[in-house]
């Protein structure tokens, strides 16, 4: 039977965050994809907590069921990344976490292990890379009278990204995820993405890193991975593309994207 | 059938006219569509729920509202199936412009409109 997931709460910078946990042992710190919440690591939760970790899962300021940071959202990839590593650090008891991340989720990892590695077991970094302009500028769209219609854009930006075929039901599912954030903090999601710019950093990483790709994924083409991969340190960092995966491997096929993550921990002896 | 032609746009009508998904996307709207294909232009009127009437655009007197547009090759490579909708739009290779009000908020009934042309044979 899979392990409970169970909802708390943690105040940071007098911001009230919520996060789900599962599970026992080793803190493993998940980030989640823009505009959704820790429902997106609805099914990887259990997994990862029958593979011997307590899984963490927090809303994103101004996601979910966490208050945004002064009723702004974030627009700049390394602001967002430190104030979710003092939550990470206010979750994790003064252990060491395993950091993952998709997408924004993935950046943010990314920029995690860039200033924070010393601190981190490892970090997983799924469709994450040093910058990723891969998406349309929405800076004039986080008001609602500036882009009618931003629901169904967001819905559609995240629902093709994934490998086809999909279970219908599964498309609705991860459509319906994305339907807990407002346009605002949505919008800011997406500033962070093309803000992101880890070049001067990667050589600070100084524990395993693993880039994952789903090959179905479009928002992070091959070569900004292996970009990034030729910055870090030899032998900290690896690439994995994964197959029939796309954007959301974390909920598209939670075992498969969990047996690489335990098999690359292994690997790197972090297990 | 031949693409792109009228006869293919108004077969392309007769299908979102019978898909009750368009139906729920476009039920409010009261807009005026262009489709290029390259250079071969058809003007579509959306109106509560139905694509109502369409015609090659010379232009018309009642010009558009929004623009659906592509090249020939990236219509080609979307019925193909080679590159799925979502890349194509997120890379700029089809482009909805014009009225961006009227286009974003009839977003999801111009992706059903995308996705039927991909599946159409």
């Amino acid at each position: 039977m899979a392990q409970e997931i169970t909802g708390h709460y943690v105040t940071v910078d007098d911001t009230r965050i919520y996060y789900d946990e599962c599970g026992k042992g080793t803190p493993f710190f998940c980030i989640h994809t823009a505009g959704a919440s820790s429902l997106i690591y609805r099914y990887f939760l259990p997994v990862m907590a029958d593979n011997g970790f307590r899984v963490i899962a927090p809303d994103l300021p101004g996601h979910g069921k966490s208050y945004p940071v002064n009723w702004e959202p974030f627009r700049n990839m390394h602001q967002y990344a430190e104030f979710v590593w003092k939550v990470a650090k206010a979750v994790c008891g003064g252990e060491k976490p395993v950091v993952n991340g998709c997408a924004i989720g993935g950046d943010m990892a990314l920029d995690l292990a860039c200033y924070h590695s010393e601190e981190c077991l490892a970090v997983i970094a799924m469709q994450g890379a040093l910058q990723t302009k891969t998406f349309p500028d929405v800076s004039e769209d986080e008001q609602t009278h500036a882009c009618p219609g931003w629901q169904d854009i967001f819905e559609r930006a995240a629902s093709m990204a994934i490998y086809y075929p999909c279970p219908p039901e599964r498309v609705r599912e991860l459509r319906w995820h994305h339907r807990f954030c407002g346009q605002y903090v949505m919008a800011g999601d997406g500033q962070t993405w093309v803000s992101q710019d880890c070049r001067d950093k990667l050589k600070n990483i100084k524990c395993p890193i693993m880039l994952f790709k789903g090959e179905a994924d479009y928002y992070v083409p091959e070569e900004l991975i292996d970009e990034t991969l030729a910055g870090i340190a030899k032998g900290l960092g690896e690439k994995v593309v994964g197959k029939k995966v796309g954007h959301y491997p974390i909920y598209e096929n939670p075992e498969y994207a969990a047996k690489i993550v335990m098999d690359f921990l292994k690997r790197k002896k972090v297990i | 059938m031949e693409f792109p032609s009228l006869e293919f746009v108004k077969a392309l009508q007769a299908k979102l006219n019978a898909n009750s998904a368009f139906f729920t996307a476009s039920k409010w709207s009261d807009v005026k569509a262009l489709l290029c294909f390259g250079n071969k232009r058809y003007w579509l009127k959306l109106y509560g729920g139905k694509v109502i009437d369409v015609m090659e655009y010379l232009p018309n007197p009642l010009g558009f509202d929004y623009m659906i547009t592509g090249s020939i090759e990236t219509w080609k490579a979307l019925r193909d199936k080679k590159k799925p909708v979502g890349e194509l739009i997120n890379y700029g290779h089809i482009v909805i412009d014009g009225n961006m009000i009227q286009a974003n908020r009839m977003y999801e009934s111009s992706y059903i409109i995308l996705e039927t042309i991909r599946d159409m044979k």
